[in-house]
């Protein structure tokens, strides 16, 4: 049966506790295309493919492939359907080589109790598949010794490994690779669509877009906003982040400084080996510092080192013109910093407690006596900040792992507001939330760096040009800029984040 | 010229051979304090012994590799002896009574497996539950009395203390066992994905490898090989012993830890295993043959298996180089 | 009403599984429900459930403990060789239970500061403090002194009405109940164990609870150990390893029914396997029975468990991989 579309999806709803991430959304595909799924985080997109590779069941609405009609209940299904997928932190064996990776869980095609593997026929059938996606990499090493970028290709090869694959979903290929390698990437992926390959490509980069898709989708809030031809004058970036933000363009940062005041926290020539070295800056009161870096950049170390979690290998912290010593992140506290950090479901709540024992817990003192957990004084506080913070739903008792991703994350910004700390760190304080919690962070940021040192370190530059007032940017551990926000463009400050600033420094 | 020597220290004293080097000084440590060690009837003695306790904790081995826990097997171990001699005292020949204590005994595999597939039940208390389940079940036998046996089937009682050119056929048996095991381990699926069920599940599950088919098989296989040696050790201590477990809680899971420090740093494997159960009977013999109490050997192997896991694990980190 | 049993799902089952168990033995013998057998079944109940006590601290915060009934042995021998020499009972309890410390705090180091394998470690040094437990009499009975130091009122004695080891029990219990469920330190035991990175990054002393979970669980099972050796009258090498199986049991059927590890489950998990362990006795069913019985209740409980789907599963507080 032809039909004009490999792939559609209609209707398509997923709830989850909390969040309606899928509001009736509507997806389709091309054969042969190239086709950008946009959205800030939380829009839906993830989840769409998610439902498309069989990871969430849908809750309603019906996906069409190839005119017909299908259902995708596990992974599996979904393999046999034609669908790949290479996901943003592809999971590996780390111990196991290149091609093991790539033919995990098919290796082999015998039957009974032992089906023999043939490691020299795999690696042979896995160098074959060089062919579709000339990479330069090692297949026999162990995955645990090659770079990320390199992990993004085997993961690639692996889908491609795949018996019959007719769409491939990329999900943000591009976040850990240098210009050069995106480059060489965007080549292959015209050499897929050559072999009439379908590619759903997700992405936050806009240039990107133009660049490599055919067509692109815009979600917003779990809904389809509209699909668009690349190609169709008349839709620039701007259009597109307009799409993406909707009315809230304007309204999503807070305004910008006006009175910057004495400085709370100086870094002097800090250096972590092998993260980062001869970092210097100066978070002030009235002022929010932005650190923008790419992943791997050192932006991450960054902030752990800053709460004394990897201790700093030279260099000095000086807070209020005082040196201090951070060992551990008990040192960190009790010198007033607090780190809300990166990646929120390993390091910043105990999910299967509830609210308020998270917002309490770094804070233990101020509602115990004698040790003695009062209660009362327990649920008073937790709710003050549940207001202040607007956390939903209202209910200190709640399991942390039930609330919607930007509801987590106010919980633990609750947790160091409950310090009552005098430097706040956040680190990639947005991801995974949705766009009415973003708005209410950043607002947050900027109420607390009135009086506060604030100090934002992120991957996400959009965020990092909108919410602070100077910017720092890391590239490859090593400062590149250090400028009041004002005086930079975007584009600039991406630039410098992703070459140095200087495109002949290259590798 | 100083920098080539240090290196090839490095390859000779890496922790993945130290326990070679380990098995090495004890055997010479012994041969040089007690002549009675060094006896080539005693040596031979040595590899018999390990082969029992080899034979028990293969399946175990591949359980912790994949990530699980079993402390199950010697409660097992003293099922299959109890039962193997309540059959042979009602009449039924050898070869029959083996087969009964062994295919009951795979029952307990099943079960832990279930458990923990099925209900999710943390693999330690799994095996807590169902190991005393089979204690209790050994002791009920004979009112938790060992069972004596006066006749001993021949061909039994040559694989348990018979010789080929010299060397005890039990250990060659287990041998021959351990080098297939090996070879499964390391050239089958089955082999490959219960590493990659031990290094990182999620990986292993999205690659869609059937988790709960290669659990429960495991414990099956387990649960097998520790009833076949508690039907030799019915028959090399000619009676049913139903606390007999005991003894090999300590060995067994020692031999696998050791094992888990040579050939594939850091993870449990069959050769690794079969090298740590020589180690631990040449410690049981040796500290016997000097007339050394033996409970300095149950020192010696507490804090060997912790130096070794701590070599490992801090030469990972880049503590101890 | 509907949403409210299935909520309490587990803990209605576990309460109906108490009064079968109490209406089967009342009927099937009469002196079950009297009150000195009562008061019998709960010395013997104070054992299994101070030994227990400790491993709730342990696996609270998430680990694993495989050598406190080994430490204990080593402890009551400590104690029993101080008798024997003609300490008095108090100094030759304290002095006794300073080794359990010790090794608690090795055990907590290893795991906690160098982050090794918590079943290996404790697996390796249980069994050298086991065969180092030898040296006090070379694995004999310690027997004398015993009767006139009156080390036996550990067990014999009474406080008014009660046991001393009911005794014991009941303070334990509420001191242990106000640490881990009402006291700071409660609220970070569970923090650590439910989430260790998160507990590091709310500047929680992570290590440090660490340790102090191994020396408790070490101190309490070794304390256990040595009401055991009074009641028996003799130092007693092996009196310590038949602690292992009924603690686990009593801390999971403790879990099975409230989910996390609490004090007041591992009681009534602990409770359970007592009177059924005192029922059975009361039948003169032999000993050999009883791993029969804790095995089949710990099955049951946890499948109970497992079929209440409303909450969060046990699995995810112990699922623990025992890599090396």
């Amino acid at each position: 049966m032809v039909t004009e579309f490999s792939l559609e999806m209609k209707g398509i709803t997923k709830q989850f506790p909390g969040v309606l991430a899928l509001d009736n959304a509507n997806f389709n595909l091309r054969q042969g295309e190239v086709h950008a799924l946009l959205g800030i985080n939380g829009a839906g997109k993830s989840t769409l493919i998610k439902v498309l590779s069989g990871v969430y069941q849908k809750d309603g609405g019906e996906i069409i492939i190839n005119g017909e009609n299908v259902n995708i209940d596990s992974p599996a299904s979904s393999k046999t359907m034609g669908i790949a997928t290479v996901y943003q932190d592809p999971q590996m064996i780390p111990s196991f080589t290149g091609y093991e990776n790539i033919f995990l869980g098919s290796e082999s095609e015998g039957k009974g109790l032992f089906p023999v593997i043939h490691r020299k026929r795999l690696r042979l059938k896995a160098e074959a598949l060089l062919d579709k996606f000339p990479v330069d990499i090692n297949l026999s090493m162990p995955v645990n010794r090659l770079e990320a970028v390199e992990k993004e290709s085997i993961a690639i090869l692996r889908a491609l490994s795949q018996e019959k694959m007719d769409i491939l979903i990329l999900d943000e290929p591009t976040s850990i690779l240098t210009r050069k390698e995106i480059a060489v990437l965007f080549d292959r992926i015209q050499l897929l669509k050559e072999r009439g390959i379908s590619i759903i490509y997700i992405t936050h980069r806009l240039d990107e877009v133009f660049e490599v898709a055919d067509r692109f989708t815009v979600y917003r809030n779990g809904c389809h906003v509209g699909t668009y031809n690349t190609n169709d004058g008349g839709m620039d970036h701007a259009k597109i982040a307009e799409l993406m933000l909707g009315d809230k363009l304007e309204k999503i940062y807070p305004d910008k400084s006006t009175a910057i005041g004495e400085p709370v926290l100086d870094a002097d020539n800090i250096r972590l080996t092998g993260a980062f070295s001869d970092i210097s800056f100066t978070a002030r009161k009235g002022e929010v510092l932005g650190v923008f870096g790419l992943v791997g950049s050192g932006i991450d170390e960054l902030s752990k080192s800053l709460f004394g979690i990897m201790p700093l290998s030279a260099g000095q912290l000086l807070k209020h013109g005082k040196e201090i010593k951070l060992k551990t992140a008990v040192d960190g506290l009790k010198n007033g910093i607090f780190l809300v950090p990166g990646d929120r479901r390993q390091e910043g709540q105990i999910g299967n407690e509830s609210v308020s024992f998270n917002i309490t817990l770094s804070n233990l003192k101020k509602i115990s006596r004698a040790g003695l957990v009062d209660r009362r004084a327990e649920n008073r506080d937790s709710y003050e900040l549940i207001d202040k913070l607007e956390l939903r739903p209202r209910d200190s008792r709640k399991l942390v792992s039930l609330l919607s991703g930007g509801n987590q994350q106010k919980v633990v910004i609750s947790k160091g507001l409950y310090t009552d700390s005098e430097v706040y760190i956040f680190c990639e304080p947005t991801v995974g939330v949705d766009v009415g919690a973003k708005t209410g962070i950043y607002r947050v940021i900027r109420e607390l760096s009135k009086d506060k040192g604030v100090i934002v370190i992120g991957s996400d530059c959009e965020e990092i040009y909108g919410i602070c007032d100077r910017a720092v940017v890391l590239y490859k551990g090593k400062m590149v800029m250090n400028k009041p926000v004002r005086e930079i463009r975007l584009d600039q400050m991406l630039l410098y984040g992703l070459t140095g600033g200087n495109n002949d420094k290259e590798n | 010229m100083q920098g080539s020597v240090k290196n090839k220290l490095e390859i000779i004293f890496r922790p993945n051979t130290i326990l070679l080097w380990i098995l090495l000084l004890l055997v010479l440590f012994f041969s040089s304090r007690s002549v009675a060690f060094r006896s080539v009837d005693n040596l031979m003695e040595v590899l018999r012994s390990c082969g029992i306790i080899a034979l028990m904790v293969l399946g175990v081995t591949w359980i912790v590799a994949s990530g699980e826990t079993d402390i199950s097997f010697p409660e097992i171990a003293g099922y299959a002896s109890m039962m193997t001699a309540l059959m042979v005292k009602n009449g039924l020949t050898w070869g029959l009574a083996a087969g009964i204590a062994i295919s009951t005994g795979v029952l307990y595999g099943f079960l832990s497996g279930t458990l923990i597939t099925r209900f999710r039940f943390p693999a330690l208390i799994a095996t807590i539950a169902v190991g005393s389940l089979a204690k209790s079940i050994a002791n009920m036998i004979n009112k938790g009395q060992p069972l004596y046996l006066m006749n001993i089937d021949p061909s039994i009682q040559f694989i348990v203390y018979g010789k080929v050119f010299g060397i005890p056929v039990l250990f060659l048996v287990v041998v021959i066992i351990y080098l297939i095991a090996a070879w499964i381990q390391d050239h089958t699926t089955t082999g490959q994905h219960l590493y990659a069920l031990g290094e990182n599940r999620t990986a292993a599950l999205e690659a869609g490898i059937k988790e709960k088919r290669i659990i429960i098989s495991f414990f099956a296989l387990s649960a097998l090989l520790a009833s076949v040696s508690g039907v030799l050790l019915a028959a090399s201590f000619s009676s049913g012993q139903p606390r007999i477990g005991g003894s090999f809680f300590i060995d067994g899971l020692t031999t696998v830890f050791l094992g888990a420090m040579i050939i594939k740093a850091g993870k449990p494997n069959v050769i690794g295993t079969l090298i740590g159960a020589v180690i631990i009977s040449v410690l049981s013999n040796g500290i016997t043959m000097m007339g050394v109490p033996y409970y300095i050997g149950s020192i010696i192997k507490g804090l060997l298996m912790i130096t070794g896991v701590a070599v490992i694990v801090l030469s990972r980190k880049g503590i101890i180089k | 009403m509907i949403k409210r049993i299935k909520e309490n799902f587990s803990l209605i089952a576990f309460a109906g599984l108490i009064i079968i168990v109490l209406v089967v033995f009342s009927s099937a013998s009469e002196q079950f429900m009297t009150l000195g057998n009562m008061l019998k079944a709960f010395k013997h109940l104070s054992i299994t459930a101070i030994s227990a006590l400790g491993l709730t601290f342990v696996v609270a915060i998430g680990h694993n403990d495989m050598s406190f009934h080994y430490f204990s042995c080593f402890a009551a021998m400590t104690m029993s060789w101080l008798i024997g020499l003609g300490f008095p009972p108090v100094p030759s309890i304290l002095i006794g239970l300073l080794p359990a410390v010790f090794f608690g705090w090795i055990n907590g180091v290893a795991i906690g500061t160098f982050k090794l394998p918590d079943m290996i470690v404790t697996i390796g040094l249980g069994s050298a403090v086991y065969g180092l437990a030898y040296i006090y009499s070379g694995g004999s009975y310690i027997y004398k002194n015993f009767l006139q130091s009156g080390i036996l009122e550990l067990n014999n004695g009474k406080l008014g009405s009660l046991p001393v080891p009911v005794v014991f029990l009941i303070l334990l219990y509420g001191v242990s109940w106000i640490v881990l469920h009402h006291s700071v330190h409660g609220r970070r035991f569970y923090a650590i164990g439910s989430n260790k990175t998160a507990a590091l990054f709310s500047a929680i002393p992570v290590r440090k609870y660490i340790i102090a979970a191994f020396i408790i669980c070490a101190l309490l099972s070794s304390f256990t150990n040595m009401i055991q050796i009074a009641a028996q009258g003799k130092g007693y090498l092996k009196g310590g390893l038949m602690l292992l199986m009924p603690s686990w049991a009593a801390v999971f059927i403790g879990i099975s029914i409230f989910k996390k590890p609490t004090v007041y489950g591992t009681f009534l998990g602990a409770f359970l396997i007592s009177i059924m362990q005192n029922g059975f006795t009361m039948l003169s069913v032999p000993f050999y029975f009883m791993d029969f019985v804790i095995g089949i209740v710990l099955i049951l409980s946890i499948i109970i468990s497992g079929l209440d789907v409303t909450r969060i599963k046990p699995k995810s507080l112990l699922k623990k991989r025992s890599k090396v």
